[in-house]
């Protein structure tokens, strides 16, 4: 993709606009559905994040991907959003404790996309966006701390316990896809 | 780097297959147009209110400048007595015109005559108050002390010119004896 053409039209050509979303949008709108888990709700962002995007491309440094860059702008509006709605994320350190007594991990596991997916799901909102910041986006537990208004060592710690507990579900075939 | 992170890494884009809803593409474009819509809106309002303020400052600047800058009192303008009312222009009239007839005779007789020459340093001084007054009157609102104080003020300089006239009828005897 040509950047200089794409800052050159983007804020007002609708054909450049038209291109850019259908390149970038299946990658936004997973960032999104990740964060809010609601179809409708995540369209909603995702469609934002884009129009935000077009109308502040000065902004962008092309320092990264351009669907990078949206999809950062499209996170940022996702968990301001969670902010606006008063949800009060959990990042209660013993729901593993709340949860189905903990199986022993097998080594050998065979994991598939589908299974991962169906077990990033049963995680608690807090932990699964955690776990998904760093694992997927490649954020710091540095950053994301800062994002979601928590201890870094909170951080670190509800990524490690959801690691565990979706080789935990892969492993024992407990999630099916 | 565990075998979950790295299958994770290895498989982004398997991770990304979520579709909107059907016809997300066209909704997209729906809301890009009332999103410009607004954007041109605002933009006239901008441009309305911009004008307005132009127009707001032109006036001002057209009624309060010559004002200020008004030789009385550069700060605050000044009043005439004709101003006031009609009657009070009548008597602004008959005193500026009993004083501009004699003024200019008597002016020439200062040259020369010491007495005379100290009656018209006091006349300068009175004309000085005389601007300070229409300033005051300005700023006061038509108050009734400070139009009594400039009819006196008139009134002073009219005896101060008959004293000068008398002087100057009495060298005029002199001269010709």
């Amino acid at each position: 993709m040509d950047y200089d053409l794409i800052k050159k039209n983007i804020k007002s050509d609708r054909k450049t606009q038209t291109e850019v979303y259908n390149t970038y949008y299946r990658r936004v709108y997973a960032s999104c559905l990740r964060i809010l888990t609601d179809q409708y709700e995540a369209e909603d962002l995702m469609q934002e994040a884009f129009i935000h995007a077009f109308q502040k491309i000065d902004s962008f440094r092309g320092e990264s991907n351009l669907g990078t860059w949206i999809c950062r702008i499209a996170i940022n509006k996702c968990l301001d959003h969670l902010k606006k709605r008063k949800v009060q994320l959990d990042f209660d350190d013993n729901w593993e404790n709340r949860a189905e007594s903990a199986q022993p991990v097998h080594e050998d596991v065979q994991y598939d996309v589908e299974r991962i997916q169906a077990a990033m799901e049963t995680l608690p909102e807090g932990c699964r966006i955690v776990f998904y910041l760093h694992m997927f986006e490649e954020m710091d537990h540095d950053a994301i701390a800062a994002k979601l208004g928590i201890r870094e060592g909170s951080s670190r710690a509800q990524y490690a316990r959801a690691k565990n507990r979706i080789k935990e579900l892969v492993s024992k075939n407990y999630v099916r896809a | 780097m565990s075998e979950l992170e790295k299958f994770i890494k290895d498989n982004k884009e398997g991770f990304e297959k979520f579709e909107p809803i059907d016809g997300h593409q066209e909704r997209f474009l729906r809301k890009l147009e009332r999103v410009e819509e607004k954007q041109d809106q605002s933009r006239v309002l901008f441009w309305r209110i911009a004008a307005a303020v132009i127009v707001m400052a032109a006036v001002c600047t057209s009624v309060l400048l010559p004002r200020f800058n008004s030789p009385a009192d550069v700060q605050y303008g000044s009043m005439s007595l004709s101003e006031v009312s009609s009657e009070l222009a009548d008597v602004e009239l008959y005193y500026e015109s009993k004083l501009s007839q004699e003024y200019e005779e008597v002016n020439k007789l200062s040259k020369t005559d010491p007495v005379v020459h100290t009656f018209m340093e006091e006349l300068r001084f009175l004309n000085d108050q005389y601007d300070t007054l229409e300033a005051k009157l300005y700023e006061s609102g038509s108050h009734e002390r400070v139009v009594l104080a400039m009819i006196e003020n008139f009134r002073l300089r009219l005896e101060i010119i008959e004293k000068l006239e008398e002087i100057k009828e009495f060298k005029t005897k002199q001269d010709s004896l």
